[in-house]
């Protein structure tokens, strides 16, 4: 008979966290709301100053118990099931597509955010997560291992320098620089990171105003969304007064388009 | 609003022509219909690619071609051919081959060109895209909307006032 291998004792739990109101059914809570209120739980116990520290150190943090040993399983209920096991086995099998990804790379990409922090946590935990059907044990419907972000945004993303025009919303930041464009067509804002602290103060002179960024970003490939954009500089430019504009470039050797006869031949002639 | 341009707009509004006869007269009506163009988008973000912004250096000599480079970023994005705009073009090629045939251009690199610069404009964000050239319109139709210079101006007395220098 194999010989049983020896179990990690179960710790004790040190407190609880409770959520209290008269008929309050546990399924009815967001996992959002959950993982928000003990993320806060985690800091205030840790006595964290998110000013100094960004993260609570291991030592430091709280962990759930009472949850099924071997490998952690926490069951979840959801509300709309049909849809969520069919977007998480679609994302699932996306994920062990071996020959691209069609016209899914979009659905894909929109999951890119998730699968960062997913990767993080196998990465960080030291273990592979899986999403499976409520008491199915073999093929989950998703896998994520510690380095699939990285695979996947290698196939997904392009980078490149580009310009980006959009109206500054706010600049600043506690853990990083960031500017947030509102950029024309896109429906969200464009949370962007800033090169360095002088640009950040300089894009604060601007709030409210119309910039024209220049930087570097991360395209989606496909759909060209901006997934990732970095300001290295910014400038405002704008025709003003169009005489003193026009007199401005004739000024500045615009003019010597006066000695050509027919502008529109010539340019076709640098063309061809 | 973000509109684009391409390099004709800017040699009708800031060249003096010495043309005599009916030339001259057609092409001061294009003068002033460039210049109240640029007078109506005086508070858009202009996209002017830099495709564009090297064929209007051509004749310009050599030691102007900085300063012209810095004025013209001062007033419009002069945008590179990036990426996106790589994607945008090579679609604009392909579709620009089942536009009507007076609507098609003969020169090949005259099409290319203006695909890349319609494709640099598109990738800025570009809604409207302003061109003299109905075969260049025409292939900016098929990703935005196209438009030529504007003929009249809502303001009655501004084309006078262009035309005297006063706007």
């Amino acid at each position: 008979m194999a010989k049983k291998t020896a179990k990690t004792k179960r710790p004790e739990p040190t407190l609880e966290v409770r959520f209290v109101a008269p008929g309050l059914a546990p399924e009815k809570i967001p996992l959002r709301a959950v993982s928000d209120v003990l993320a806060a739980v985690q800091d205030l116990a840790s006595g964290r100053d998110p000013f100094e520290t960004p993260h609570v150190p291991p030592e430091k943090s709280i962990g759930l118990v009472d949850v099924r040993r071997g490998s952690a399983i926490y069951r979840c209920v959801a509300r709309a099931p049909e849809e969520a096991l069919s977007n998480l086995g679609r994302i699932g099998s996306l994920l062990m597509s071996e020959n691209g990804y069609g016209d899914d790379g979009d659905k894909l990409a929109a999951a890119l955010g998730s699968i960062h922090d997913l990767s993080a946590v196998a990465k960080q935990v030291g273990c592979r997560l899986e999403v499976a059907i409520a008491g199915v044990r073999k093929e989950p419907l998703v896998v994520i291992q510690a380095e699939d972000y990285q695979r996947l945004s290698k196939r997904l993303l392009l980078a490149g320098e580009t310009t980006v025009t959009g109206e500054v919303e706010r600049v600043g930041g506690v853990t990083g620089l960031r500017c947030a464009l509102r950029v024309p067509g896109r429906h969200r804002i464009l949370y962007c990171d800033v090169k360095d602290r002088s640009l950040a103060r300089r894009l604060g002179e601007h709030l409210y105003e119309d910039i024209v960024a220049l930087g570097e970003a991360k395209w989606i490939y496909r759909s060209w969304r901006i997934y990732k954009f970095t300001i290295n500089d910014f400038n405002q430019p704008r025709i003003g007064d169009s005489a003193s504009a026009i007199e401005n470039l004739r000024r500045a050797g615009l003019s010597a388009w006066d000695q050509i006869r027919n502008p529109e031949g010539y340019i076709r002639e640098f063309r061809s | 609003m973000i509109v684009g341009i391409d390099s004709m707009i800017l040699i009708y509004a800031g060249s003096v022509p010495k043309s005599i006869g009916t030339a001259a007269s057609e092409r001061a009506q294009l003068t002033l219909r460039a210049k109240l163009l640029l007078h109506q988008l005086s508070d858009d973000t202009i996209i002017l690619p830099s495709i564009a912004v090297a064929e209007l250096l051509v004749p310009i000599p050599d030691a102007q071609r900085g300063l012209l480079i810095a004025e013209l970023s001062s007033r419009f994005v002069c945008k590179p051919f990036d990426l996106p705009a790589t994607a945008i073009a090579a679609d604009l090629w392909a579709r620009s081959k089942k536009l009507p045939a007076e609507l098609r251009h003969d020169n090949r690199n005259v099409l290319k060109s203006d695909v890349m610069i319609i494709a640099v404009a598109k990738a800025a964000g570009a809604t409207v895209f302003y061109s003299h050239d109905r075969r260049c319109r025409a292939i900016a139709a098929l990703v935005m909307e196209a438009k030529d210079m504007p003929t009249h101006s809502e303001d009655l007395f501004l084309p006078g006032d262009i035309e005297r220098g006063e706007a």
